[in-house]
């Protein structure tokens, strides 16, 4: 770290309060230093990406201000903020799928003002020869030329990653980058930060993973409730001390009951190939029985087809050959709420796309895919209006979704709360039979997360059959009864979790079947 | 924060309006006037009187439908540009029904004002049904079928429905079936009820029933309509029914529903281009019903005031239409941004 009085960095007693009205920081002191890796901690809906959307210019601060080598800056918009060296990889991404890698970096960026100035080829080829030189220092793998749309998540962040590095950034804002990575591409993203860290760039870090801050930071500052409540070295820090900080009290993980138990055939896929947007195979003849009462996952390294596989199953594409049935009922290309009928739940792997209406309240969005429910309707498909607004307050409750009410737009609501306000509405749902989370937990705080492994539990000893499927292997080996490792569209193996280590799914993930 | 977020959309648009009115003001000191004097002007013409004020409704009678006609569109994430070509089907279908069928005097209105509804209904169709099946692109559709609409009823009202007595017209329209002057000397008449309570029905569909519910969805997300399994065909229909409707209420209100000519001209003149003034009005809505109506009303002022505007403050009525161009361009900003990123983001 650095010994210089004034800090490279400094954010001065910085507030914020909503235009609703909501005050998410208040007297926040934040600073980074050069070539320091500092972990950013907090519950969910503590102010992490508000701190951050502040840091980086894309919101402005109610109070407080921004020091800079001293200098005190006033960011107007991301522009500046990226002027000044700050740029954010966002919790969410906001590339143009149609357009390449290359153009997806070098867009927007000065003299690239538009899709013409794309065509010039000779800026292409400059630009292409000075990301192949970021991507040698950072070790950032990605190929150039593919369209972003047909790229996994966790090569899309690499992409977000160099686009911000592409601008000459000193400070590199992450907000939850782990959450949809694999343990191996976490190892990767770990050893690109200390690339950048070694090039005297700052890393801000954003995580709900102890572990992970452990491993990878300098330094550690918690927020809640807006506040900062403590500041660490992380070589001072034991997961323990973090987690009293975070939540304010002591708490232990849930006890995870006897596992291997299971009933009768739930979902029986029988040789289902599915195709990618690409008119690829990206689905190949997988065949695998999921039993009442038990947890199966499906683990992998992500764009190896679990995405078109779980989208095959939930109704959201087609299947182009195969079987999938439910409770003994063929659904094999079934519209999604013909699937809910059948009792199936789907917690998607994008909430902004599929999970949610973004401009819709809450109290709307507890009704997405569920507004056929005699439950909700009057005569003439009339909408229960008071029937709708008790569920919303239910799931609220129930799911701990933070937000001043019913009304709020999901667009407000902080990353861990849209995740809890669709976990809660698909699982408050009735006669529920099987349950397709995929990364239930993602952008989860530790409470909630243990809170969500509890719900699954006791949905699988209720004799609910679930389809966990989870880039995060820890939260995989506790919980499933087997595992199925996907590899290029096919099932590498299928393993009982009991006979099984972390290291065995590990290689297998990788394409390694010893 | 649903008012809220209500809130914000209101105040953008009044931020426009002023926007509008400022650049306006700019506008008229370039060209000599004297801008509070035109304002004064226009704010007295448009609700001086209370005939004023009943003239300022008549003119926003058609506009609230046919922006109505283009709310549902967007909400439903279509581009429906078609009001204008539905609105004269509206307008003949009303003329044909009200101009021939001597009917008791209740029944000639209903009849007349839901044959406007349903042609235009009908003429809405194809577009939605080209959409659904082939994905053939409304805007398209829309704009082909306004230009079929317009010399077809041309030519309708030329060679079938003209008024022998005067060949600029067709034939006029039955008293029985003529909507109710709501008071004597002023156009405004009682199918403002019926523009209303339509748009108080859509907004009840879209924000009260399954159906609309998708809509909204289906118009605001796609892809979670897809999670939730909207039926797109299910939604780009309705949006064009009830748009259609609305349209045709429109053009049937200025033929049946708006004196003293009580009929159509040839050259579709009472009618022409209020089915494109309803994308503005839409727009300065915010693209809701309740919206709609109100910035319609807003619309129907700066028509009914500027012809005041004009003879007392010499400003000219180009001028006005000028500033209503600034307002939407205005309000156009940030909604075309978001339009925008939609569409890059397909
Ligand atoms: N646009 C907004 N309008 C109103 N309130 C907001 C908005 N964005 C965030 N909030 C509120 O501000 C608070 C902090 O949110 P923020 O997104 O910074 O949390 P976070 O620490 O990033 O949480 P998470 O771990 O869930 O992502 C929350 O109470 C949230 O509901
Ligand atoms: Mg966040």
């Amino acid at each position: 770290m650095n010994d210089s009085i004034t800090p490279f960095i400094s954010m001065m007693s910085i507030g914020k309060i909503y235009p609703d009205g909501t005050t998410a920081l208040t007297d926040v002191h934040f600073k980074v230093e050069r070539g320091e890796i500092v972990g950013l901690l907090g519950e969910n809906g503590a102010g992490k990406t508000t701190l951050m959307k502040i840091l980086s210019g894309l919101l402005q601060p109610t109070s407080g201000k921004i020091i800079i080598n001293g200098e005190s800056v006033n960011f107007k918009n991301p522009i500046d903020a990226l002027s000044r060296g700050i740029g954010i990889v966002h919790q969410h991404f906001a590339l143009v799928p149609i357009y390449s890698v290359l153009e997806n970096i070098i867009l927007g960026q000065e003299g690239v003002k538009n899709s013409i100035d794309l065509l010039s080829s000779l800026k292409l080829e400059r630009a292409r020869e000075k990301i192949h030189k970021l991507i040698e220092i950072t070790g950032l793998e990605v190929p150039l030329d593919a369209p972003v749309g047909s790229l996994s998540l966790g090569i899309q962040q690499r992409v977000e990653i160099l686009k911000v590095l592409y601008r000459g950034i000193d400070v590199l804002i992450l907000d939850e980058p782990t959450s949809f990575l694999t343990p191996q591409e976490v190892k990767e993203l770990f050893q690109i930060m200390k690339n950048l860290k070694k090039d005297n760039k700052s890393v801000i870090f954003i995580t709900h993973k102890l572990k992970e801050v452990l491993e990878a930071t300098d330094r550690i500052v918690v927020l809640r409730n807006g506040s900062v409540v403590g500041e660490t070295l992380t070589s001072k820090a034991s997961p323990e001390s973090l987690a009293l900080m975070m939540v304010g009290r002591e708490f232990q993980p849930p006890k995870i009951e006897e596992k291997g138990f299971a009933g009768k055939d739930l979902l029986k896929v029988d040789r289902l190939t599915v195709k990618s947007d690409f008119d690829t195979l990206a689905v190949k003849e997988i065949s695998f029985d999921l039993k009442e009462g038990e947890i199966f996952a499906v683990a992998g390294v992500e764009g190896n087809g679990q995405a078109e596989l779980v989208e095959a199953l939930t109704g959201l594409r087609k299947a182009e050959s195969g079987k999938i049935s439910v409770g003994g009922f063929e659904v094999t290309n079934k519209n999604p709420i013909e699937l809910f009928r059948a009792g199936m739940v789907h917690i998607p792997a994008d909430r902004h796309k599929h999970g949610l209406v973004l401009d819709f309240s809450i109290a709307e969005n507890s009704i997405l895919g569920r507004q056929w429910e005699p439950d909700f309707l009057l005569t003439f498909s009339r909408l229960n209006l008071p029937r709708i607004r008790e569920l919303a307050s239910r799931i609220m409750k129930e799911f701990n979704v933070i937000a001043p009410s019913i009304d709020t737009v999901a667009k407000s609501l902080s990353g861990g709360n849209q995740q809890r306000l669709i976990v809660g509405r698909e699982l408050s749902k009735r006669n529920v039979k099987l349950i397709i989370a995929v990364h239930p937990t993602r952008g989860l705080d530790i409470a909630s997360t243990f809170y969500m492994h509890e719900v699954l539990i006791k949905m699988k000893t209720a004799g609910k059959g679930i389809l966990l499927v989870s880039a995060d292997l820890d939260e995989i080996m506790e919980l499933s009864d087997r595992i199925a490792v996907i590899y290029e569209g096919k099932f590498l193996d299928i393993k009982r979790t009991s006979e099984t280590t972390k290291e065995e799914i590990g290689l297998l993930m990788g394409g390694i079947n010893q | 924060m649903k008012l809220s977020s209500r809130a914000k959309a209101v105040s953008q648009s009044f931020f426009a309006i002023i926007i509008g009115l400022l650049i306006g003001s700019f506008l008229m000191i370039i060209f000599g006037f004297n801008p509070i004097n035109a304002y004064y002007a226009l704010f007295v013409g448009a609700f001086g009187t209370v005939t004023d004020v009943l003239e300022t409704l008549a003119f926003a009678v058609p506009l609230m439908l046919t922006g109505l006609t283009f709310a549902v569109g967007v909400r439903a994430g279509l581009f429906n540009i078609g009001s204008e070509g539905q609105m004269y089907l509206g307008a003949l279908a009303a003329v044909v029904i009200g101009g021939t069928l001597d009917l008791p005097f209740g029944l000639g209105v209903v009849c007349a004002t839901l044959a406007g509804a349903f042609v235009s209904l009908l003429w809405s169709l194809t577009p939605a049904i080209l959409k659904v099946t082939r994905g053939v692109h409304e805007v398209i559709s829309t704009i082909m079928f306004n230009w079929i609409a317009f010399w077809l009823t041309t030519y309708l009202i030329v060679y079938h429905f003209g008024d022998p007595t005067s060949a600029e017209r067709s034939i006029r329209v039955l008293p029985s079936s003529r909507y109710l002057i709501l008071f004597e000397g002023s156009t405004l008449t009682t199918v403002i009820f019926v523009a209303v309570a339509y748009c108080v029905l859509v907004y009840f569909i879209l924000w009260g029933t399954k159906v609309g519910y998708e809509l909204r969805v289906e118009g605001s997300n796609p892809d979670a309509g897809r999670y939730a399994g909207v039926k797109v065909w299910k939604t780009t229909l309705l949006a064009f029914m009830l748009g259609g409707i609305a349209s045709g209420l429109a053009g049937a209100s200025q033929i049946i529903g708006r004196p003293p000519v009580w009929s159509f001209y040839a050259t579709l003149g009472n009618v022409a281009g209020l089915g494109f003034d309803g994308l503005g009005v839409a727009l300065i809505g915010r693209n809701h019903p309740i919206g709609v109506i109100a910035a319609s009303i807003f619309f129907g002022a700066l028509i009914q005031g500027s012809r005041y505007m004009q003879y007392n403050a010499g400003v000219y009525f180009e001028l006005v239409r000028a500033i209503t161009g600034i307002i939407i361009i205005a309000l156009s900003v940030p909604e075309a941004i978001t339009v925008l990123r939609r569409w890059v983001k397909k």
